[in-house]
């Protein structure tokens, strides 16, 4: 998948998630957490800000939600720490890349762990 | 194609997950988007008005379907999003969660959508619980609950007509407890236990819905195919299954209790046939313990 076309899924799922909020038949409702398919599962967390960071996943992963938070952890130091980083541009930071991949790896063998 | 497997339509529905769930709103589209069916049993905020309702729920369903598609791992050769997806082909979703609600969903075949919306109700609250089953059921005479502390059956609660079940957060005894309880329907009129947040894969109930409607409505030779359905026998069956649906609820308390209502539109002698049943479930958590 080109940029191009991770820039049109992401729109999309904004919107999705947003409209999931509005048609809610109670209040209070903070949008899509979790998106089951057939062949893959996506998790999303929604920061205080509004920024949105999903992940997908094989079926019936556990856990996802804190290696969200911690993804969130990451982009806080990484991206938004970074002097030069513009607000609303593609990510190019490469301690980010370095940190993002560790922490999958991370998370891969403690699931196998598990 | 797992759609094949589904279960002929059987005059007794089949037997509810262990975590049950809380339906409350139901919406079956057509291929066209036209809505041909929406009920309602309880719903506690409209921001739109029908048409709008219908048509957002629609497109909603429509794009995560080409979404899902575009962003399926499995899948060498993905379309462009926005192209629409023939029912079977590409990967497509079957539910989705907020932090209120869940949604399922299925697709037919033909292209006939069914939908259905879970509360994630946390049961913290009885009165609003209570008034939302009020809300299902209305004329509901008389309502109780029991509360059972672990492994005892101990009348710790009582109030006013409501007793408490508590049997604790091990989800192999809520299931055996809601095996036991399964042979109380056959007493009361209604039987509702209030649901656990985390509601099970409901791909069954849908599957279920489905056959229902092809039996009342598609063979029906008075029914035109895209308008919306007023067939009686389908909204009997519908409102049966969701009772029995909606009858068998567990939910988890702040504590890690489970709360079971139990309602019945006598007020009969009901309480003695509860403490039968709450000595017996006790006898069991008694042995499952041991």
């Amino acid at each position: 998948m080109d940029t191009n076309d991770s820039l049109r899924v992401a729109s999309l799922w904004h919107s999705m998630h947003a409209i999931s909020q509005q048609l809610s038949p109670t209040t209070g409702c903070s949008g899509i957490e979790l998106l089951e398919a057939d062949t893959f599962d996506l998790h999303c967390f929604q920061s205080l800000t509004g920024t949105k960071f999903f992940v997908v996943c094989e079926p019936g992963t556990q856990h996802m939600e804190s290696l969200l938070k911690v993804i969130y952890e990451l982009y806080t130091d990484y991206v938004l720490k970074n002097p030069f980083y513009e607000m609303e541009m593609p990510i190019r930071c490469e301690l980010f890349d370095i940190n993002l991949s560790q922490a999958v790896q991370k998370d891969r063998v403690a699931m196998l762990g598990r | 194609m797992q759609f094949f497997g589904g279960s002929e339509i059987s005059p007794s529905p089949p037997v509810p997950t262990a975590s049950g769930n809380n339906a409350h709103m139901m919406y079956v589209f057509n291929r066209n988007g036209v809505c041909l069916l929406y009920r309602e049993w309880n719903r506690l905020l409209h921001t739109l008005n029908a048409q709008q309702d219908h048509k957002l729920m629609f497109g909603l369903l429509f794009s995560l379907k080409s979404l899902t598609a575009k962003m399926d791992p499995t899948n060498a050769e993905k379309g462009n999003l926005g192209v629409p997806q023939l029912s079977g082909q590409g990967c497509s979703f079957h539910s989705f969660r907020t932090n209120t609600y869940k949604l399922s969903f299925m697709e037919s075949p033909s292209g006939i959508k069914v939908v259905q919306w879970n509360f994630l109700d946390l049961g913290h609250a009885l009165p609003s619980t209570s008034g939302i089953v009020d809300l299902a059921y209305g004329g509901i005479t008389y309502m109780e609950m029991i509360f059972v502390s672990n492994e005892q059956a101990v009348l710790t609660q009582h109030r006013k007509e409501c007793i408490f079940v508590d049997l604790g957060s091990d989800f192999i005894l809520q299931f055996i407890v809601v095996v036991w309880l399964v042979d109380l329907i056959e007493e009361f009129d209604h039987i509702i236990l209030v649901t656990h947040p985390r509601t099970g894969d409901l791909r069954e109930s849908l599957k279920y819905i489905y056959n229902l409607y092809v039996e009342y409505v598609v063979k029906n030779p008075l029914y035109a195919p895209g308008t919306p359905i007023r067939s009686e026998l389908f909204n009997t069956s519908l409102d049966q299954y969701s009772i029995l649906i909606l009858g068998h609820k567990s939910t988890i308390s702040s504590d890690g209790g489970l709360f079971i209502f139990l309602l019945s539109r006598h007020p009969a002698p009901i309480k003695n046939v509860l403490c039968r049943y709450v000595l017996l479930i006790s006898e069991l958590c008694a042995h499952y313990f041991s």
